[in-house]
């Protein structure tokens, strides 16, 4: 899994790509409090490239969603892929994060 | 038709989880093992939660604890057996976690993708068996 990070107007965008699982968590949890940390609560998680999540890495999902929202942001998740969206409608998480079909159009929302 | 039948043994570690997710999209590979991009999605997850179960419930994380898999493949069904060596599925009559809750997806998940889970105390351990009919959309 890789994590790219671009920060511009308040908002930091992450780019997932490969497999957000059990194995590779704190990679994620890493990355992600390193852009909390700087007062970025505004994020967009790019899953256009994740291949993979299984029920662990929604977990860390909904962590950093909490997080964010306790500082008044938001985690908004864009360009998901059929598989993974599937993932995301049967624990019904489709219904607690906002869900874009690119980077964009989440950024606009924040706005 | 004679079933396909695979049968390994993994280590409790979650560094497998990178062999394991690379199982399916190989077999679909095989000559006379047609799965479906569906299919192959759907059989990695399954295969990869119920491991996470085993290594984190079974095992409680004990790395020195096996997992043993078996696959099945028949024309219409996959089934998965993984055997662990410990206290078995952790509250598998709960299947349903709160949707803020940080854990407790893994079983709702293999519920809704599989036709059937079984779960039963072997000497060994616990045998989680998953039946999968591949082709369903």
């Amino acid at each position: 899994m890789e994590i790219t990070t671009k920060k511009s107007g308040g908002v930091a965008v992450l780019q997932i790509s490969g497999s957000l699982d059990a194995s590779n968590l704190a990679a994620f949890k890493k990355t992600t409090q390193s852009v909390v940390s700087e007062k970025f609560f505004k994020l967009i998680l790019d899953c256009s490239k994740l291949e993979f999540v299984d029920s662990m890495g929604l977990g860390v999902m909904i962590s950093l969603l909490r997080r964010v929202r306790g500082e008044k942001g938001d985690l908004k998740v864009t360009g998901l892929s059929k598989d993974v969206r599937q993932v995301f409608e049967i624990t019904r998480l489709h219904r607690l994060f906002e869900i874009f079909p690119d980077v964009e159009a989440a950024r606009k929302s924040f706005l | 038709m004679r079933p396909l039948e695979f049968f390994f043994e993994l280590g409790s570690d979650i560094r497998h989880l990178r062999f394991l997710r690379q199982i399916f999209p190989a077999l679909a590979g095989l000559r006379g093992i047609v799965l479906s991009r569906s299919d192959i999605a759907r059989l990695t997850l399954l295969l990869v939660e119920a491991f996470n179960n085993a290594h984190f419930h079974a095992h409680a994380k004990n790395k020195l604890k096996k997992v043993r898999i078996g696959i099945v493949f028949t024309p219409r069904t996959i089934t998965l057996t993984l055997t662990d060596q410990g206290m078995g599925i952790l509250n598998r009559k709960k299947g349903k976690a709160p949707v803020w809750a940080s854990s407790g997806r893994g079983l709702k998940l293999m519920k809704a993708l599989a036709e059937k889970i079984s779960f039963r105390k072997t000497a060994e351990g616990h045998t989680l068996r998953i039946r999968y009919r591949h082709g369903k959309r």
